[in-house]
């Protein structure tokens, strides 16, 4: 790794100049399934939806079972990676508006952290563990009733 | 529930009450480090690159005008 890191520097800097750093290249095309899988629609994401549970499922670290695909453990070390003290998560801002994206207990669409970790007893209780925001309470003119 | 059961629901809902949704709007995923928006593979290599400037970037240019395939 240090030495990719030499070679791939410029000229300027002493490296070969104009050389892919592969491993980071391949990390940043790995990013694109994630990304992918976020934004668009279509059966090859329902398929991995019920498999792995979309992008969501990125986040749990469940053993590495051999009926896992190479390709989602990879996409799994990808969520977690960390450069420049910034995860993939720390690239990306959800804007909510209707909240039909959002988990209203999974997703940190209110804080940093995520409501079921902050109200762990009130997640057990709650009828409906994967609700969407836009699901929860009665929205009223858009405020909470 | 229990008191402090009421306590932290409370709380929730204290959390929650200034938010407000925009029925007439979807929800929108934002790449923060491309102008665009949109992630972009230019973008997450240059930003694994340690560039965090255009100016950085501009050595690797060649590398988004290679004829290549387009993604499967």
């Amino acid at each position: 790794m240090g030495g990719m890191d030499k070679i791939c520097k410029s000229r300027e800097e002493g490296g070969l100049g104009g050389i892919i750093n592969v491993r980071q290249f391949n990390l940043a095309l790995l990013e694109k399934w994630i990304w992918r899988l976020k934004m668009e629609r279509g059966l090859w994401r329902e398929v991995l939806e019920s498999k792995y549970g979309g992008w969501r499922g990125l986040k749990e670290q469940r053993d590495n079972n051999s009926k896992v695909s190479l390709w989602w453990r990879d996409l799994r070390k990808v969520w977690r990676f960390e450069a420049w003290g910034r995860k993939f998560e720390d690239r990306l801002n959800l804007e909510v508006e209707n909240g039909r994206e959002v988990m209203f207990w999974s997703d940190n669409w209110i804080d940093s952290e995520d409501l079921k970790s902050r109200f762990p007893r009130l997640f057990s209780l709650s009828v409906n563990k994967e609700a969407n925001l836009c699901d929860c309470g009665i929205w009223g003119n858009g405020t909470w009733e | 529930m229990f008191a402090w059961e009421e306590e932290q629901e409370s709380q929730l809902l204290e959390m929650i009450s200034n938010k407000r949704l925009e029925m007439e709007t979807v929800d929108k995923w934002v790449w923060k480090d491309s102008e665009s928006t949109k992630f972009s593979v230019k973008s997450a290599y240059g930003f694994l690159r340690g560039e965090g400037s255009e100016e950085d970037s501009r050595r690797y240019n060649f590398l988004w005008k290679i004829k290549a395939l387009p993604s499967a």
